[in-house]
């Protein structure tokens, strides 16, 4: 049986872990909240700027002509993958999620015997994969110095993926990220960045309208629209991302906290039973001892 | 004038306007223009300027350093990069973008068009501080 100064130690302790775990809990609900308000209000921009550029598709007869952003450089080569996860942890299995799924697509890709390159945002997605996957790694982003993800973030990773475009370094980019659907439940995605993937739903709806003008011509505005529309799609996973982590490490801590009270619970009863036998064996001790007088 | 177009406008960060209005003066790549009710289906480019969205006497003034346009059954949507509303024109933010085109074309392997846009940001920032 554990000594009674062991029982009083641990209980202490847990009950601190428990009120750190309590206030992260509090901190993380307020953020996701806002991370939620954040991603609900990048959301016009996107889908607006996605119609656009599916009406823009739609006008586009000539494939030869039309933009790489657009059609992809018909070949399937090389893949470059792009990991969104956060910078911290204790947040449950945020970062493993999309680790996960990411590793499933590099699996496949190696099966197939086709090039592979991955680009890794925020730490903890590199210390997951990087035991494995280093040799595929050609580029690491922090986020350390981003309290809030700003869209020139954004911009910064897009440049460096439209680099690698223009050198022919690879041939498709999906990106890899949570998708915040609720407190409980993030899914991880993948999403296929170059070539554009069409929303079929969104076409859908868009066949209907009527015919552009275009100034300048399409091909044109395609050229400059499909960049920016990249790091919106960057932007807006980066959004969703900030979202499920706040939403992930809300859940992890409530389930933290959750066990934190059991087990205080079970070592308070634990440390009165002992406290109890210890007493009732002094008494034992002192009658006896009294009884042989 | 009674018919009115719907004037959106979007940043990457929030709808920062949405109000039906008479007519919107926009700088569209290939020249300014004003677009009434009824124009014909439009997608464009923004330059550097100032957006003027007038509805009777009352007249909204904006500023943005780029934009896509799209206008469709009377209903305008411009996507701007950033918004600067009348009390803004003077933050610190245009001094920064203003300094950020200047090192833009500081650069040697620069394209014309660029060069273009950079210098129409350069131009219109200072003309909207004086």
């Amino acid at each position: 049986m554990p000594s009674l100064k062991f029982l009083r130690n641990r209980i202490t302790s847990v009950k601190s872990t428990q009120k750190i775990t309590k206030a992260m809990k509090m901190v993380a609900a307020a953020k996701l909240r806002k991370a939620q308000q954040n991603a609900e209000n990048a959301k016009p921009y996107s889908e607006k700027l996605n119609s656009i550029i599916l009406n823009l598709k739609n006008s586009v007869n000539d494939i030869d002509s039309a933009p790489k952003l657009l059609v992809g450089n018909q070949k399937e080569e090389t893949h470059l993958c792009v990991v969104l996860s956060s910078d911290r942890g204790l947040c449950g299995g945020f970062n493993t999620n999309i680790c996960r799924k990411a590793k499933i697509f590099f699996e496949k890709v190696i099966g197939q015997n086709k090039k592979l390159k991955i680009i890794v945002v925020g730490s903890k997605a590199n210390d997951q994969l990087r035991r494995k996957y280093s040799q595929y790694i050609v580029d690491k982003i922090s986020l350390k110095d981003e309290k809030v993800i700003s869209f020139a973030k954004a911009q910064e990773i897009t440049d460096k993926i439209l680099n690698l475009f223009t050198r022919n370094e690879f041939d498709t980019c999906t990106l890899f990220f949570n998708k915040f659907k609720s407190i409980i439940l993030q899914i991880p995605q993948a999403q296929q960045l170059i070539p554009v993937s069409i929303n079929e739903k969104l076409d859908q709806e868009n066949k209907s309208n009527n015919q552009y003008e275009y100034e300048p011509e399409e091909n044109e505005i395609l050229e400059n629209l499909l960049p920016k529309n990249i790091a919106t799609q960057i932007y807006t996973a980066f959004l969703e991302n900030q979202a499920s982590e706040q939403g992930s490490r809300m859940a992890a801590m409530d389930n933290a906290t959750r066990n934190a009270g059991e087990l205080i619970g079970k070592l308070t009863i634990n440390y009165n039973r002992t406290r109890q036998a210890v007493i009732t064996k002094e008494l034992i001790e002192i009658i006896s001892g009294a009884e042989s007088l | 004038m009674a018919d009115n177009i719907h004037l959106e406008i979007i940043t990457p960060k929030q709808v920062a306007y949405s109000k039906a209005v008479d007519s919107v003066v926009i700088s569209g790549v290939e020249g300014d223009m004003e677009i009434f009710k009824d124009h014909i289906s439009l997608i464009t480019f923004l330059k550097a300027g100032k957006i003027i969205a007038k509805t009777g006497s009352n007249i909204d003034t904006f500023f943005s350093t780029g934009g896509t346009v799209e206008f469709s059954n009377n209903k305008l949507s411009i996507l701007l990069d950033n918004i600067f509303n009348s009390s803004e024109f003077q933050s610190e933010e245009l001094i920064k973008l203003k300094q950020n085109a200047e090192n833009k074309l500081g650069k040697k392997d620069i394209s014309d068009e660029e060069i273009y846009l950079n210098t129409q940001i350069i131009d219109q920032i200072n003309n909207i501080k004086s």
